[in-house]
């Protein structure tokens, strides 16, 4: 079932970073600083 | 109707959508191949934000026997999408945060085609966008 968290904050995700396809890093908490971020996780790659 | 279908709609309400995915980021290219997206697309090799963001429990048991049991079943009720996306596209959850920081959705999957969606997050942006 869907399950919303009590939590608000991405105060510890903006910090955390991901890697692009060329293997840099990017801070996630640039993907919301302009403008409101989807993040749709999935289970698998390839 | 999958979330990255909605792409258009999402950037209308003011949102931009990010897949992110747990792999090497050499597989990257190989996801946008079977699936056609085209879109801002990360890797978490660590797991590190899906455990973050409350998601690893998700992720998790798509490597356990039973979850393979679980997808198969999945699989026979007709939630795969299609022979170019199915698997690929299997969420293990969704996470909303606007500007500012505020998380203001989350849908954590517990099991294959358990998605988001796409029409309440479209319903909760719109009216988040509304009301500013």
């Amino acid at each position: 079932m869907p399950q919303m968290t009590t939590s608000s904050r991405a105060d510890d995700l903006a910090r955390m970073t991901v890697l692009d396809a060329a293997g840099q890093a990017v801070e996630l908490g640039t993907l919301w600083r302009d403008r409101t971020a989807v993040l749709v996780f999935v289970r698998h790659f390839g | 109707m999958q979330l990255h279908h909605r792409i258009d709609a999402l950037r209308a309400a003011g949102a931009e959508l990010y897949v992110i995915g747990n792999g090497s980021p050499s597989f990257i290219d190989g996801f946008r191949e079977t699936t056609g997206y085209d879109g801002p697309l990360y890797t978490d090799p660590s797991l590190a934000v899906y455990q973050a963001a409350g998601l690893k429990r998700g992720v998790a048991t798509v490597l356990s026997p039973r979850a393979a049991l679980a997808g198969m079943s999945a699989l026979r009720h007709g939630f795969r999408q299609g022979k170019t996306q199915g698997d690929a596209w299997q969420q293990g959850g969704v996470v909303v945060i606007e500007p500012g920081g505020d998380v203001v959705w989350t849908h954590v999957s517990d099991y294959a085609g358990d998605n988001a969606a796409p029409d309440e997050i479209l319903r909760q942006l719109q009216a988040a966008s509304r009301s500013t």
